[in-house]
C-alpha cells in the first residue's frame, strides 16, 4: 500500500468501513510511514473530539407537548369513511354508557385496540423498563452482583441462575472495560445484565432470548439524556444503555457483536 | 360486531398515537439535526413541527421498520427548505463531488497533529468550527460522528450516492480541521458559492 492509496482509505478505516484485509494493509503501511501516521492521528483526533465535546443540542422542555397539541390541531382530516353501524363514532366513555366497571372495560378496550394498531408502542415501554433499570442499577452497589473485570469469573456465574448462558465479553483493550454482572428483570422477565464503563460513563448490557426469533436490524433511541441501542444477534435480543453519546455506543456495540461473531466462530461461546 | 377501531376512536387519535409512540423517541436526535443545521432553537422548533406534521400525513404510507431514519429524512429535507426559503443556504460545489472524486495529494496536507489537538482543547472552537461549515458538510460530521450511522445509512438518509458520502466526508472533515487550524480566523474556499 503506498501513501495515495492510504489517504484514501483512512476515512473508511476511522469509519469502521474497511474489511479486515484493508485494515491490516493500511495499518501495516501506518507502521512505516510517519506522515500517513500524522494525518492518521489527526482524523482521530477530529472525530473523537466531535463524539465527545460537540454540543448535543435538547430540545426545549416545552418541544413535546407544543407537538402533541400542533398534530392534534392541525392532523391531516381522515379518510372519508363508509357508513357503518350506529356504535361506530361513539367514543369509548360513551358507548360504555354510565361510567363505572363499564368505563374502566372501555379504557381497557381502547388501550388493547391501541396495542392492536400499534404493535411498535411496545417500544416504548421497553425503552422505559430499560431506562428504569439503567438508573436503578446506577444507585450504590446495585451495579453488580457478581464484580469482576474477568469474564472468566462473571460468565459462570450466571449458571443456574438463567435458563441461557449470556456471552461475556472482555473489551478493556478497545476501552471498555467489564465492571461485572447482575440479574435483572425487564419485559416480565429475568435477564442478564452485564455492565461496562467507558472514561466516566457506565454502559449496561440487558440480554435474553427473545420469545418470537424474528430478526432485527440494529435500532437507536434516545431518551431522557440516554441513548439506547437494540438489536438481535444469534437468537439473543440486546439492549444497551448509557449517557455515553451514541456514536461511541454505537462503536461500543460494534465491537461487541464482532467479539461476539469472533468467539461464535471459533467454536466458543 | 362492532368495529374495534373505528367503536372505540376517531382515526385521527390513533393514528397520532401510533405515531408519537414510534416517533417521540427519537425527538432528540431529530431537534438536534434540526438545530445544526438551521443554526438556531426557533427555526429548529418550527421544522420540527412542520415535518411531523408531514409525517404524521405519510404515516399511513410508512411500513419500513426504521422510524428515526424516516423521520429525520423528513427533518432534513424540510430544514433545508427553510434554509432556501430564508436564502440562507450556501451551497456546496455538488457537482464536483460526482465528476472529479476527492484526488489529494498527500504532500499537500501538511499534518500538524500537535497544533490541532492544541486548538481541540477548546470544546468552544470546535462547535464554532462546526458552525463555519456550510450546511451538507456540517449534517454529514453529525450523522457519522454525533449519531453514528454507516456510510450505507447515511446514503440512504439523505438519498446521495455511497461515492459521494464518502467524499463529502472527506472534503468536511478537512474544511473543519482547517477552520480549527485558523482559530477562527476567516478561510478563503474557491468551491464554496453561495447559492439563491
Amino acid at each position: 500500500m503506498d501513501c495515495k492509496r492510504c489517504n484514501d482509505l483512512l476515512h473508511a478505516h476511522r469509519d469502521g468501513e474497511l474489511d479486515a484485509m484493508g485494515v491490516i494493509d493500511l495499518e501495516n503501511h501506518l507502521r512505516e510511514c510517519d506522515s500517513c501516521r500524522a494525518q492518521h492521528a489527526e482524523l482521530n483526533m477530529l472525530g473523537d473530539a466531535l463524539r465527545r465535546e460537540a454540543t448535543r443540542y435538547s430540545p426545549p422542555a416545552d418541544l413535546q407537548a407544543n407537538l402533541r397539541e400542533s398534530l392534534r390541531r392541525n392532523a391531516p382530516k381522515a379518510e372519508a369513511k363508509q357508513a357503518t353501524s350506529k356504535t361506530s363514532h361513539l367514543l369509548p366513555w360513551q358507548w360504555a354508557g354510565l361510567g363505572g366497571a363499564g368505563t374502566a372495560l372501555a379504557a381497557s378496550l381502547v388501550w388493547a385496540a391501541m396495542l392492536l394498531l400499534a404493535p411498535a408502542a411496545g417500544t416504548n415501554w421497553m425503552i422505559q423498563d430499560v431506562i428504569d433499570g439503567h438508573v436503578r442499577s446506577l444507585q450504590v452497589n446495585h451495579l453488580t452482583d457478581v464484580a469482576s473485570s474477568d469474564k472468566h469469573t462473571v460468565k459462570p456465574w450466571f449458571n443456574g441462575r438463567l435458563d441461557f448462558a449470556p456471552p461475556v465479553r472482555d473489551l478493556t483493550h478497545k476501552g471498555y472495560p467489564l465492571l461485572g454482572g447482575r440479574l435483572d428483570y425487564l419485559n416480565q422477565r429475568t435477564v442478564a445484565a452485564i455492565s461496562y464503563r467507558h472514561r466516566r460513563h457506565i454502559i449496561n448490557v440487558f440480554v435474553w432470548p427473545p420469545e418470537d426469533s424474528g430478526a432485527r436490524d440494529l435500532r437507536s433511541y434516545a431518551n431522557q439524556g440516554y441513548q439506547l441501542l437494540n438489536w438481535r444477534h444469534e437468537g439473543l435480543e440486546y439492549w444497551v444503555i448509557s449517557d455515553l453519546n451514541m456514536a461511541e455506543l454505537r462503536e461500543f456495540s460494534r465491537l461487541l457483536t464482532a467479539e461476539n461473531a469472533a468467539v461464535v466462530g471459533s467454536g466458543g461461546s | 360486531m362492532v368495529d374495534t377501531k373505528s367503536a372505540y376512536m376517531a382515526d385521527n387519535d390513533i393514528d397520532i398515537a401510533s405515531f408519537e409512540a414510534r416517533m417521540y423517541p427519537h425527538l432528540d436526535a431529530a431537534y438536534n439535526l434540526a438545530r445544526w443545521l438551521t443554526g438556531n432553537e426557533a427555526d429548529a422548533q418550527d421544522v420540527l413541527q412542520d415535518a411531523c406534521l408531514k409525517a404524521l400525513g405519510a404515516f399511513r404510507r410508512f411500513d419500513g421498520d426504521n422510524c428515526k431514519a424516516w423521520l429525520l429524512t423528513i427533518v432534513r429535507n424540510t430544514c433545508y427548505s427553510l434554509l432556501r426559503k430564508k436564502h440562507r443556504h450556501v451551497e456546496i460545489a455538488e457537482f464536483d463531488e460526482e465528476q472529479h472524486p476527492v484526488e489529494s495529494d498527500p504532500s499537500d496536507h501538511h499534518a500538524q497533529p500537535d497544533v490541532l489537538l492544541a486548538r481541540l482543547r477548546d470544546g468552544q472552537t470546535l462547535n464554532a468550527a462546526l458552525a463555519l461549515l456550510p450546511a451538507e458538510f456540517r449534517e454529514i460530521l453529525v450523522l457519522r460522528e454525533l449519531e453514528g450511522f454507516t456510510y450505507k445509512e447515511i446514503s440512504r438518509l439523505i438519498d446521495t450516492p455511497m461515492g459521494t458520502v464518502m467524499s463529502r466526508l472527506s472534503r468536511a472533515r478537512s474544511q473543519l480541521r482547517e477552520h480549527l487550524l485558523a482559530g477562527g480566523q476567516p478561510i478563503e474556499h474557491l468551491e464554496v458559492r453561495h447559492g439563491l
